[in-house]
């Protein structure tokens, strides 16, 4: 070919060489997924039919791992205890989040103040919040131990027993977990266009039916992303959940993901928390897909 | 548009390359990305005889050799005194070493050592020296990221009259030497002056529990030993079975936990429980619990590592009010058989200069070393420490006499433990927890235990 001139491809031709180079200019991100997304998961499954020692294979089992976490280990427990955290941080994070998203999008003297203050719990490592916690939580020294004995007058065993322990375990992941779903509700809420609000407001409608009606609805989009982010999120979370309580007491706080951690990196046994963290994958899966479709279904 | 798609393709043949060689370092078969040279053992070979001198003259003299050196110090920090120390040994050794070797510091956080190393020897990349404490040492062999050093550590012990550990007592059941301690700690009773007066508060563990309840309220404990959490547990509740003439494994490495003895001092737990000493909370609480409520004056005694003395007696408000002293025993004025543990320094298996290597190691474990690991308020390893002028005039010398003491008492104890033992020494913790809380037979609920293990 020339320089400067012209060349007419048959549309078809035109059409595969457009689709060669979409290809190829997907390509890196796709091999990236591959890579980090794809190939665990199959590693994952694959091992998770082999007995393993440390990092490396030994004999197929089978479904044998499965078959050994729901009979000799902790998988019902596990998953029980998962159910509790995510869902129980989801009840108390979204109405706090949405409610403080909505108060910090008003015309407020001070918002910028706010906003940067509700941040921080967010941006604070997890280790840290986690031991934070357990500070404000010790049952001879904490903060929250010697307030509650003072007003009270009985001292609260927040960590040592289970109800107690899988509260507090909400209330410190509430703390750490909010300011992200404030952040989303605020960038979504900012999408929302102030004509419909003045036309609201036109025809009469009350602070409560706007945002019954003109907020939530358009909200819902974002509500449904952040909720399958933050679940995952939930389902995941090892740190928080292994610095404060190690799964205790009586294993009341060992979700999956600790069980998972616990199996794979303090124990060893690889196979096993191979297998786990497949059941966490499907679980994951399975609740995205609900939302989704609880959201969507809706809209319509 | 050409010379777009030609980028294009320039730039995805990159990513795919930078991607595949991603995947590879971190397969076993592969030889490790570092700077060392070909021909080290992957996955599948046999390792190499350290003691055989390797083909190439040059090779095994290693002059000009770079090692490295995994430790949870961190030489570059003085935050720690320990760093100081270390630093002032790896200087020394690189500037003076006969090889003309160098030895590169890594520090890595003792939270992540043992995941690193396990993953560094899964890949065939483990380090040419790692430190290694001793109740991980088995987990670090069963890995495969150890090789044996007998040979030049039975030599050295042998010539080293003052070394504190014996060649025996550092043999594992295979008959193989794989680490030398370059500090060590044994368990101690810490507890407060101000509440117990300066004399050892306790006769006898009877007298534990007939005593320290009355200092246990509102969230303050006359003493505590907690049953959670890892290994920290087991060593914590090593030195009481010890008193009991029980222990966890016998010299084979068999589980003897349920003897009637270990029952006896299960059953001991218990009765601090009954008897107001320990509530669920105190129970329920871990090795670094335990260290945190001693520190914040909330815990008036507990059992726990002599190398945790500066940090405790540094503590504000109370730490002038601590003293440690030896584990009572059963029998009135008894004390219980030390239980020790240290921080060794290991060959890496694929180390390609053992000699090399166990050069650097033995550098840390001279008289000098010692001396520094003494002023950083570590145990020193070698006993002609204790010699010295400036070491007699310190002000630690005392304190650590008499854990140099209370330690020997448990030499003839001293074990590695096996590769399971933080696994093992988890459930125990809950079924002492539950057996405390629940109730329930001892000797039925051990004897399960152990079969699960066996």
């Amino acid at each position: 070919m020339k320089k400067g001139k012209t060349v007419l491809l048959h549309p078809s031709k035109r059409r595969k060489k457009e689709t060669a180079v979409s290809l190829l200019f997907i390509a890196p991100l796709l091999l990236l997924t591959v890579a980090v997304t794809f190939l665990p998961i199959v590693t994952a499954f694959r091992w998770s039919l082999y007995d393993t020692k440390y990092l490396t294979l030994q004999e197929f089992v089978g479904l044998g791992n499965y078959k050994d976490i729901f009979t000799r280990g902790n998988a019902v427990g596990s998953i029980i205890n998962s159910l509790w955290y995510v869902f129980g941080s989801l009840l108390l994070v979204f109405p706090a989040g949405i409610i403080l998203a909505v108060l910090l999008n008003q015309k407020l003297k001070g918002r910028a103040v706010f906003r940067t203050f509700i941040i921080i719990p967010w941006v604070i490592s997890q280790t840290i919040t986690a031991m934070l916690w357990r500070w404000i939580y010790n049952s001879s020294y904490g903060i929250l131990t010697y307030l509650f004995q003072e007003i009270f007058g009985a001292r609260v065993e927040f960590l040592t027993e289970a109800l107690p322990a899988r509260l507090s375990l909400l209330v410190a992941n509430f703390w750490n977990s909010t300011p992200i779903v404030i952040i989303m509700m605020l960038a979504a809420l900012q999408g929302i266009s102030q004509n419909l609000y003045e036309a609201a407001k036109v025809d009469g409608s009350s602070a409560w039916q706007t945002f019954w009606r003109i907020t939530l609805p358009l909200l819902k989009p974002t509500i449904a992303i952040t909720m399958v982010m933050q679940s995952m999120e939930y389902f995941n979370m090892v740190t928080l959940l292994n610095t404060m309580t190690d799964g205790g007491p009586f294993k009341s706080t060992m979700t999956l993901s600790v069980y998972a951690y616990r199996e794979g990196f303090i124990y060893w046994h690889v196979g096993t928390s191979s297998a786990i963290s497949i059941l966490i994958l499907l679980l994951n899966m399975i609740f995205s897909i609900l939302y989704i479709k609880l959201m969507s279904s809706r809209d319509s | 548009m050409k010379r777009k798609n030609m980028w294009a393709f320039v730039m995805t043949v990159v990513l795919i390359l930078s991607l595949a060689s991603c995947g590879k370092s971190g397969q076993t078969e592969q030889p490790p990305a570092d700077n060392r040279e070909s021909g080290q053992q992957g996955e599948g070979r046999e390792p190499e005889n350290p003691q055989e001198p390797s083909g190439d003259t040059q090779q095994s003299l290693g002059e000009g050799a770079e090692l490295i050196c995994w430790t949870i110090l961190n030489p570059e920090s003085d935050a720690d005194p320990r760093n100081i120390a270390f630093k002032k040994i790896v200087d020394n050794w690189n500037e003076t070493n006969a090889f003309g070797a160098r030895m590169t510091v890594v520090s890595v956080n003792w939270a992540d050592l043992h995941t690193q190393f396990t993953q560094a020897a899964a890949a065939g990349n483990s380090p040419d020296v790692v430190c290694a404490f001793s109740t991980n040492l088995d987990q670090y062999i069963a890995a495969g990221g150890l090789q044996p050093m007998t040979e030049y550590a039975k030599a050295w012990i042998d010539e080293t009259e003052d070394y504190i550990y014996t060649a025996e007592a550092l043999t594992k059941t295979d008959g193989e030497i794989y680490s030398l301690p370059w500090e060590t700690r044994c368990m101690v009773l810490y507890y407060r002056t101000d509440i117990y007066g300066e004399e050892p508060p306790f006769k006898s563990l009877q007298d534990i529990v007939d005593k320290a309840g009355q200092y246990t309220e509102g969230g303050n404990y006359g003493f505590v030993l907690g049953c959670h959490g890892d290994d920290g547990f087991l060593q914590q509740l090593t030195p009481v079975l010890y008193a009991f003439g029980a222990s966890v494994y016998d010299k084979d490495m068999n589980l003897v936990l349920n003897s009637e003895e270990g029952v006896m001092a299960i059953e001991w737990l218990r009765d601090l429980y009954h008897a107001g000493v320990m509530d669920n909370a105190g129970v329920q609480m871990n090795i670094e619990d335990t260290f945190n409520a001693m520190k914040a004056g909330t815990a008036y005694s507990i059992i726990l590592g002599s190398h945790r003395y500066g940090a405790l007696t540094s503590a504000e408000g109370v730490g002038e009010h601590i003293k440690t002293c030896a584990i009572p025993g059963v029998a009135d004025g008894s004390v219980a058989p030390a239980y020790d543990t240290s921080q060794t320094l290991g060959i890496g298996a694929e180390c390609r200069y053992p000699e090399i290597a166990f050069d650097f190691i033995t550098a840390n474990l001279t008289t000098e070393a010692s001396s520094y690991w003494y002023e950083a308020s570590c145990m020193p390893v070698r006993t002609s420490v204790y010699d010295l002028e400036e070491i007699k005039s310190s002000a630690m010398y005392d304190v650590m006499s008499e854990w140099s003491r209370i330690w020997e008492t448990g030499l003839d104890n001293f074990f590695f433990e096996p590769d399971y033992n933080a696994e093992f020494s988890t459930a125990v913790a809950e079924e002492v927890q539950n057996l405390i809380i629940n109730g329930g037979d001892v000797k039925a609920a051990l004897d399960e235990l152990v079969s699960r293990y066996q």
